[in-house]
């Protein structure tokens, strides 16, 4: 295998070299290399999109997690679709957000539009665990898998640091429009290595028989590793949390599922995602990506084709006594592979790889160009020439790969930490984007008491919090995830309710005229026609139905429907687990309502003629770069310029 | 055709460049996959990728609003060929197939030269889709009158000769 891994392998790089090579001939223009000159085709968003939902939810994680915890686990597939929901109704306006308000960023445009330099900050805060934590991490998992499927032929010190200078390489040659054709190439070739593996798993393997007969021993299973691989294990648990107390048959209840599907939005909010969204050329491919590539084919591959091949990971951990490390199952599976064919056997560990290397290739790049636009030309250099903004992005992205490098290799461990916080810090934010795209009177006050009480929330629910506080303090009364909520689910249930009670008090402070001028422009020029209040109110009534039945309490209901159907006594003869059946069926319900919104509301669509600019009194004055207008605290202007100032 | 800039030649070639990585490298390991088990479903998997890849490629070309460039088809007639010429050579150096992978691999080749040409008449219709090939006609033409290579010269694009 491991000559036709490497192989592929560097076959498949120096492609993607050549497309950020064309992408970089084709426009010499500096002002390219940054963001495309906002300018990017619509099927570069629409497969990237997805393959970064794919890449972030993560192929490896998802294969480890159901070969340990099987459809429970796997119910959080679903609720991938919450993600979906909010990337429909935020990305559009978003993006004419950034055209009328001439912003660049996610940070620039909640910035401007609550007049924050702190949202400003958070945001960057934000993604500086999408840059290094996620990415080390990611990276150190790379570096693992191709060490270990080529018999440490490569050290994984050495993978590790190849990998980041061929990254370093092809985005510094094709800049953001290299960087994003090459990640949405990622996307289409896991896709197809996908339904290879997965196909090759069902007809040769036997892989949904193996799964089968593992199902229908689930109860031993259950008494061999405490999981139950079939069912939910309940609404919730009223646990202190793990570490602190056990958890009965497993911690996905369905609260853990619908907490977790919120923690997945920090996908799609997170300042890198929205970059891409914002620096499109035009809305085409939005709704496409959302509906049908995210809702539909992304987690159709991750719901029903992954669970195939991720059950000779299941077989081999339980003949191991649930002993085997990630790595041991990835093993096990790569030489059933391999006793199959080289070629698949490749295939399946290249697949892994894609996976990795998309998520870390993404965060690095909009790292780096959002770092440069919102630092460094923002405050450091702000008469940088496009040419010097280019140098600017390569030196940054130099320095970010060779941190994360760095930090991949010698301790992962501590990326581990602080990367459990990553995505659900990211959701804190959904209640600023939600203001900013559809409700005017969410106040500065409000937003910003939310962002830190969430904040504060998510770290003290996950092992950042917990462990910095005891090693510091005392031992808290709660461990991970209390009640088995997902820290996502309680930073953003006392992010939303403060933000919304603090706004009732505050939404007719000084700035509320700035932020009804936005939405009387989305109103009168860009508005969003879901045929009446009637239709509103059925639109949202069938979501939040769903979003009960799918995800939260009701789901539990799944366990049983299909096998013991409440009208009859009879045992139904399906051939899958019942919850399985409940989670597909859910997942087409969904994918239906998320198209109702995105099309048939025209959240996610609309023909846009012409933009209609803004400048905020607080903050623009009409001339130059509006955002270098505004006030930086002053211990940042002095510490700043003992640098920029001196000659 | 409608001229594209740089930028717009770039994204197609980029985003058919994309298809085809995917699915011909997929088709490859599932021909291998066909040949090496003798399995017919492989085989057909692999034929069924390269027509969803020539498929995919004509939504592409319908949404830019372009047809295949030259480069294009003159790079996917020599696979199509080296394909026949391959099977054809292994047929008489005495490869043996089970009845089910030949009938496979056989009606494979030819559900693609049938895609093809339905592609070609249905787009130019089927006079002009013989026109494509009809070298001598434009041979001549060129002796009577130069526009008409001049014309040939300067389309790229087979599908939209008119």
């Amino acid at each position: 295998m491991t000559s036709a891994l490497m192989l592929f392998y560097c076959l498949y790089q120096a492609l993607m070299i050549y497309l950020a090579i064309s992408a970089a001939r084709s426009t010499q223009d500096a002002g390219h290399y940054i963001n495309g000159n906002r300018d990017m085709p619509a099927w570069a968003f629409m497969f990237a999109g997805a393959g970064i939902m794919a890449g972030s939810v993560g192929i490896y994680d998802s294969m480890t997690m159901f070969a340990r915890f099987g459809l429970q686990y796997n119910h959080v597939m679903v609720s991938i679709l919450c993600a979906g929901f909010i990337a429909v109704l935020m990305m559009k306006r978003l993006w004419l957000a950034a055209r009328i308000m001439s912003s660049r960023t996610l940070g620039d445009i909640l910035a401007v539009y609550y007049g924050s330099l702190t949202i400003r900050l958070l945001s960057l805060v934000v993604l500086l665990f999408f840059v290094f934590p996620l990415s080390a991490i990611t990276l150190a998992k790379l570096g693992a898998v191709f060490s270990v499927m080529t018999d440490g032929m490569f050290s994984q010190q050495v993978v590790v640091w190849s990998v980041a200078f061929f990254l370093f390489l092809a985005i510094a040659i094709g800049g953001w429009r290299g960087g994003i054709m090459i990640a949405a190439s990622n996307a289409l070739m896991m896709l197809l290595l996908l339904l290879l593996v997965s196909g090759v798993s069902y007809l040769s393997f036997d892989g949904y028989g193996n799964l089968k007969q593992m199902f229908d021993t689930s109860d031993s299973i259950r008494s061999l590793t405490g999981v139950s691989i079939d069912t939910l294990p309940g609404v919730v648990q009223f646990t202190r949390g793990i570490g602190k107390s056990l958890v009965m048959d497993g911690v996905w209840t369905s609260l853990a599922v619908a907490s977790f599907g919120l923690a997945l939005i920090g996908i799609v909010a997170q300042p890198g995602f929205c970059y891409l969204a914002i620096n499109q050329r035009n809305l085409r491919g939005f709704a496409f990506q959302q509906v049908w590539l995210t809702g539909g084919v992304t987690i159709a591959c991750l719901l029903i084709l992954l669970p195939i091949v991720s059950g000779g990971m299941m077989s081999a951990n339980l003949i191991a006594s649930g002993q085997l490390t990630d790595l041991g199952m990835f093993m096990a599976l790569a030489e059933k592979f391999l006793r199959f064919d080289a070629m698949v056997a490749a295939a399946f560990v290249l697949l892994l790889l894609i996976s990795l290397q998309l998520v870390v290739m993404f965060s690095t790049l909009s790292g780096a160009n959002i770092f440069v636009d919102e630092i460094i030309q923002r405050y450091v250099l702000p008469d940088l020439t496009e040419r010097g903004r280019r140098l600017g992005a390569r030196v940054t992205l130099a320095v970010v790969l060779f941190l994360v490098a760095l930090w991949a290799n010698i301790g992962p461990e501590y990326a581990y930490v602080l990367n459990s916080v990553t995505f659900s810090l990211s959701a804190q934010f959904v209640p600023a984007i939600i203001g900013l795209c559809w409700i005017p009177w969410i106040a500065r006050p409000g937003v910003l008491a939310g962002l830190v009480l969430g904040i504060i929330m998510v770290i003290f629910t996950e092992p950042l919090g917990i462990i910095l506080f005891e090693q510091m303090f005392i031992d808290l009364p709660w461990g991970r995830w209390p009640w088995t909520i997902h820290s996502a689910g309680w930073g953003l249930f006392f992010n939303v309710l403060t933000c919304l009670i603090i706004s009732g008090f505050r939404h007719r402070d000084s700035d509320h005229e700035n932020r009804h001028r936005l939405h009387d422009v989305f109103r009168s020029e860009y508005p969003a026609d879901a045929g009446g209040r009637r239709v509103v109110t059925a639109i949202w009534s069938l979501t939040f139905i769903w979003m009960f039945f799918a995800i939260g309490p009701g789901a539990v209901i799944g366990n049983d429907f299909f096998v013991y159907p409440i009208f009859t006594v009879e045992r139904s003869l399906i051939d899958i687990p019942s919850i399985w059946a409940w989670q597909m069926l859910g997942w087409l319900i969904g994918v239906l309502l998320l198209w109702w919104v995105a099309y048939g509301a025209k959240t996610a669509v609309g023909d846009i003629r012409h933009i209609h600019k803004l400048s905020f009194d607080n903050t623009f004055d009409g001339s130059g770069n509006p955002m270098q207008n505004q006030d930086a605290p002053s211990w940042i202007v002095r510490f700043l310029n003992r640098f920029v100032a001196r000659k | 055709m409608q001229t594209m800039t740089d930028q717009e030649r770039q994204e197609r070639h980029g985003l058919i460049l994309s298809l085809w990585i995917g699915f011909a490298s997929i088709a490859v390991i599932l021909f291998h996959l066909g040949l090496s088990k003798d399995n017919w479903i492989f085989s057909s998997a692999g034929f069924g990728l390269f027509l969803a890849g020539f498929i995919a490629h004509i939504i592409v070309n319908a949404v830019a609003g372009t047809g295949f460039q030259t480069r294009e088809a003159i790079l996917g007639l020599f696979v199509f060929a080296l394909g026949i010429l391959a099977f054809l050579i292994s047929v008489v150096m005495g490869v043996e197939y089970s009845s089910e992978h030949f009938l496979t691999l056989s009606s494979g080749l030819v559900l693609i030269l049938v895609t093809i040409i339905f592609y070609m008449i249905t787009r130019n219709g089927l006079r002009d889709a013989f026109d494509q090939f009809n070298i001598i006609k434009s041979f001549n033409a060129t002796k009577a009158d130069g526009s008409a290579s001049i014309k040939d010269d300067k389309s790229n694009d087979i599908g939209s000769q008119e």
